[in-house]
């Protein structure tokens, strides 16, 4: 990995280990756009840390892990590198994976009904995945807000640490 | 889930092949999505429609003839039939969206039938000449020869691939997140319309809506340090 794509990685990553630690913390609430989502991990996960030589990794996935096996990965130094996320606004639910290096989002489940007239099918898609990339933009708006402010060194770094040493059950 | 979905056959030559059904299941009309975010950078002519028409008759894409050794063919095809590569209408204009699909075929001879088919004929040419060995240019004549003679056997392979591009806010949606489907998209993407797309990744997207935080973050990428002790 070159060190451009390395530096890109490293805000990638940062910004999905964030994004967890926000739903965790406030308990799966997450304002986006001046708007409360519900976003939970999805049953999928993977944390890597590249400072290590080979980059140290570890996934879960399926019903068994907890968050505090997500913190003790973090804690040791791992980032989010991959999650599955559900996420909810009113009676709408997107389930995707959101792949940190590239943003990119796969296999991006949207609960529509199928309609008939193909015009009406792609408008009613169209319309759930621009929400979803207007909420992910949000999100990482957020992100960059709150990581680069002065806040984020005089309290913000703190209350992170507070989280990722509070066990959860 | 993969977004392409292909069904295994054996062709009339014996070989196996791959197709795709007739409808595409690539995430913009149905079933599962994966998709690349990308911005169109350089100057998109105003009556971005008709442009966009023009192009996409240009670069329209054509079956492979059966009967040449072309082994590879990328163009526009319409997202609602891979079949249909004409662009006469504006069925793809879907106000502020144009919504069209790449289509890359590829034919490729098995490697396993290829190295059979030129052991064979090896085999044939030693018994027929009475020599133990081929020589370096008998050897590779043998190769040229069953490489041309399988590639017109084999089916070409569709490969088709939603594009949305959403006009006003001067973005693209390429659904695929193969690194080989994406770099051919950008590439194919500027050759058609002389515009370069540039994927929204997180230090491009962070410059877009953050620009004054570009400095800082190419100086520190890392906030969520972790304190021991």
């Amino acid at each position: 990995m070159d060190e451009q794509h390395e530096k890109l990685s490293a805000i990638g990553r940062e910004f999905l280990t964030w994004l967890y630690y926000q739903s965790d913390a406030c308990a799966g609430r997450i304002e986006a756009g001046g708007e409360i989502f519900e976003l939970w991990i999805d049953r999928r996960a993977a944390l890597e840390d590249d400072a290590t030589d080979p980059p140290g990794c570890v996934s879960f996935s399926g019903d068994t892990f907890t968050s505090d096996d997500l913190k003790n990965a973090i804690r040791s130094g791992k980032k989010v590198r991959e999650a599955r996320f559900r996420l909810e606004k009113g009676e709408n639910t997107w389930c995707f994976s959101l792949r940190a290096d590239r943003l990119e989002v796969t296999g991006l489940k949207i609960d529509l009904p199928d309609a008939d007239d193909i015009d009406e099918r792609f408008h009613g898609r169209i319309i759930a995945i621009s929400a979803l990339n207007d909420f992910i933009d949000a999100c990482f708006a957020r992100f960059l807000d709150s990581v680069l402010s002065k806040k984020w060194k005089s309290g913000g770094r703190k209350e992170f640490q507070t989280w990722l040493e509070a066990p959860t059950s | 889930m993969p977004s392409n979905r292909y069904y295994l056959f054996f062709n009339h030559t014996g070989l196996l092949g791959r197709t795709e059904s007739a409808h595409h299941f690539m995430g913009l009309f149905s079933g599962s999505a994966s998709y690349t975010r990308y911005r169109v950078t350089g100057d998109v002519p105003a009556a971005v429609k008709p442009f966009a028409l023009e192009k996409l008759q240009w670069h329209v894409f054509h079956e492979i003839d059966p009967g040449t050794l072309t082994d590879k063919s990328t163009g526009w095809v319409s997202a609602e039939n891979m079949s249909l590569t004409k662009f006469d209408d504006m069925h793809f204009a879907k106000d502020p969206y144009m919504v069209f699909a790449l289509r890359i075929d590829t034919r490729r001879i098995p490697p396993i039938a290829l190295k059979a088919a030129i052991l064979r004929e090896e085999l044939k040419h030693r018994e027929q000449a009475g020599r133990e060995r081929l020589s370096k240019k008998e050897k590779n004549d043998i190769r040229e020869e069953q490489l041309q003679r399988l590639l017109k056997k084999v089916l070409p392979l569709p490969a088709v691939f939603d594009v949305c591009w959403n006009t006003t806010a001067g973005e693209v949606l390429f659904f695929s997140t193969s690194k080989k489907a994406n770099e051919e998209f950008v590439a194919f993407f500027y050759r058609s319309f002389d515009l370069k797309l540039k994927a929204l990744t997180p230090a491009v997207l962070a410059a877009a809506l953050r620009p004054e935080t570009e400095e800082t973050l190419e100086k520190q990428p890392q906030f969520l340090t972790i304190h021991h002790g």
